[in-house]
């Protein structure tokens, strides 16, 4: 592989799931420990990884600044460093810059993670300690960024996230990325049909033995009852629910009012309708 | 531009002249000799004529003269003769400036002068220093932010520079500590009134300008800050291979490429191994959001022995 | 390059070097790799400043340590290929 082998999603949308079955698949279908091998598909904008590879802190530097910095210090990774990693970050350019965080250059393939954003509304709100309508608004904001260092030191640089719609049109609109785009829901109906099509993608050992194990080892019961017994590092400070909350489709049905419900059919029409979202 | 005659500061043992004001640094007070480290501001190119790019923001040439641009910032020109020459940006702030010449650019005069930068805060404990180092988040800046509110003098932040030859020893840098509002708050103080780190950060700039070390200090222990990981409890431990004192300390060189590109690798293999063999390195395991208050009286006792 | 008692060894130019403690440590710059040393693996290695027969390497290790000849041989033997593996010593035929 000569890149980055990326599994690209906006937050909220499977990410950590396909990080898991991933840690797990790496070593041959092993149990996993939450808080010790999903490094084994880090974060590409984890900050000791970027002020590595950028020659400084990030946390000295502004946002424009980090923005500019972004896709030299991608480069860098992709050539000295070359593997799996997980973002969030949207494939457009950032304003100010001249390139998005990971140009097309340093990037070998893209799994793109897409999930009904009636259901990432839910799943935000509790994982960020928002209420239902701000995280409704924030999905219809071009300007989102997560990654931001205030009032601490956040443990992720700077990303630019933008709208859900404009992330999801920027990843599978891209034309210059060799792609594999999952539907959160798919993965959910037929995990084995979709993990083999993944493990294919990333050249991983795609038998049907090997990824039912994977499975196995990274499905949502294994992944809640851990993170009930041992906590889960990667989860949100101001996070009104566990991490590995339900891990469902359509929970927002029963949970996301009406009109907010409309709200994001509204704003995000036109990309809802991609991916048979009604 | 106009400037008012400055006073020559102490920066590591160095005398240094410069055209901007530097308050976190003593004045000079010894020998009348020529400065060591000259800061003047004048134009700068945006390129090095024969520099190779090490890092995004940095260029070396042959002689060892660097280049870093920092886009809002400014373009700092370093000269290994020491003349230091920087073109800020209109809208920096005269923070801004100060951080990156007293971060990256000391970083950039200890490489050239063949001297190892560990990337640690430190303080005085018992005469002699006491260095933090570790991942950013870690609480290096923290640690020391409390046990100066005890009274132990910043001897640095970011860059603890080590001086050639044996027994290892400290070069005090300046006593301003780099803090986020959080850390600031918990330690019942309040960023008003601080200079911040950048424009519209929650990041400030703690002076203790009563609290300066002039002269250079026995490097009394290193601890190296680590969250636990799993299996492992929290607690203080010494480090007792040679190997892995090294790889930390190699890991926890500040610029380590810089060193590298000017080809002082012998002489930073000279400073660590002397640490390695004279100095106790522990590892100190913490949640990094846990308060640091109960590691205090830990550190200072293992410290005095 | 296959290794016999009369192959002669040599250190490579210029790893640095230096003791802590007990332990020779080696430092080889171009790769940027330590390597550790303890007192046996270490009195070999001083051996190899200038080029010497691997026979007459083992024959002096033997005066100065007790043991049998073919043990002290073969922990000869397995020590050089990991040199030689880490690009630490040149043998020549």
């Amino acid at each position: 592989m000569s890149g980055l082998a990326l599994i690209a999603s906006y937050p909220k949308s499977g990410n950590t799931w396909l990080r898991a079955f991933l840690a797990s698949h790496l070593h041959g279908g092993q149990p996993i420990d939450l808080n010790g091998d999903l490094v084994r598909i880090r974060n590409v904008t984890g900050r000791s990884l970027q002020d590595r590879h950028a020659g400084l802190e990030h946390s000295d530097l502004t946002p424009n600044e980090v923005a500019l910095l972004r896709p030299l210090s991608s480069r860098r990774i992709a050539r000295q460093q070359p593997g799996l990693y997980k973002t969030h970050d949207s494939n457009l350019v950032p304003p100010g810059a001249r390139e998005p965080a990971i140009p097309a250059d340093a990037i070998d393939r893209v799994v793109y993670i897409v999930r009904d954003p009636r259901d990432v509304a839910i799943s935000m709100a509790h994982h960020f300690g928002w209420s239902l309508a701000a995280s409704v608004d924030r999905m219809g904001d071009t300007a989102f960024c997560i990654g931001l260092s205030s009032p601490g030191l956040n443990m992720n640089i700077e990303q630019w996230v933008s709208s859900w719609s404009a992330h999801v049109e920027s990843w599978l609109d891209a034309g210059d990325l060799h792609l594999l785009p999952l539907r959160y829901e798919d993965l959910l109906a037929d995990p084995p049909g979709h993990f083999t099509q993944l493990c294919r993608f990333l050249g991983l050992d795609d038998t049907r033995h090997a990824v039912s194990r994977s499975l196995e080892a990274s499905s949502f019961t294994a992944l809640a009852d851990q993170e009930a017994r041992t906590g889960f590092r990667e989860r949100y400070a101001a996070s009104t629910a566990p991490f590995f909350r339900k891990g469902g489709a359509g929970g927002w049905r029963g949970e996301l009012p009406p009109e907010l419900a409309e709200r994001v059919a509204c704003t995000h029409r036109r990309v809802m309708a991609r991916f048979a979202y009604r | 531009m106009s400037v008012a005659p400055l006073t020559d500061g102490l920066l590591c043992g160095w005398r240094i002249r410069s055209a901007i004001a530097l308050p976190e640094l003593l004045e000079w007070q010894g020998d009348d000799r020529p400065p060591d480290l000259t800061v003047r501001l004048g134009d700068v190119d945006e390129h090095l004529p024969e520099g190779r790019t090490l890092s995004p923001f940095l260029e070396i040439d042959g002689t060892g003269t660097g280049l870093l641009q920092v886009p809002e910032v400014g373009r700092f020109l370093v000269r290994p003769s020491g003349g230091i020459t920087i073109a800020p940006q209109p809208e920096a702030s005269a923070a801004e400036i100060r951080l990156f010449l007293l971060g990256s650019v000391l970083g950039l005069v200890c490489h050239q002068r063949a001297l190892l930068p560990l990337h640690a805060s430190s303080v005085v404990i018992d005469g002699g220093a006491v260095a933090f180092c570790g991942p950013s988040g870690m609480g290096k800046s923290t640690l020391a932010l409390r046990f100066a509110r005890r009274g132990h003098a910043v001897v640095s932040d970011d860059v603890c520079v080590l001086d050639s030859g044996g027994p290892a020893r400290v070069r005090p840098s300046f006593p301003r500590l780099k803090l986020w509002r959080d850390a600031i708050e918990d330690a019942s103080l309040s960023p008003e009134g601080l200079e911040r780190n950048r424009r519209g950060q929650e990041k400030y700039h703690f002076l203790e300008p009563e609290a300066g070390v002039r002269d250079s200090l026995p490097l009394r222990a290193i601890f190296l800050l680590r969250r636990p990981e799993r299996g492992e409890v929290e607690g203080i431990e010494r480090l007792s291979a040679p190997l892995d004192i090294l790889a930390a300390l190699e890991a926890e060189t500040f610029r380590l490429p810089v060193g590298r590109a000017l080809g002082t690798e012998k002489a930073l293999f000279q400073a660590r191994t002397l640490i390695a063999s004279t100095v106790p390195v522990y590892q100190l395991r913490r949640q990094p959001d846990a308060p640091p208050e109960r590691w205090l009286d830990a550190i200072a006792a293992i410290v005095r022995g | 390059m296959p290794l016999s008692p009369n192959s002669e060894v040599v250190r490579r130019p210029h790893p640095l070097e230096a003791a802590i403690g007990d332990t020779q440590v080696l430092l080889d710059v171009e790769q940027g790799l330590y390597f550790g040393l303890n007192a046996v693996a270490s009195s070999i290695w001083q051996r190899l400043e200038q080029p010497i027969r691997v026979g007459d390497l083992c024959h002096s290790l033997m005066a100065e340590y007790e043991g049998e000849e073919a043990r002290i041989e073969a922990e000869v033997f397995a020590f050089l290929a990991q040199l030689e593996a880490q690009n630490l010593i040149d043998i020549r035929a």
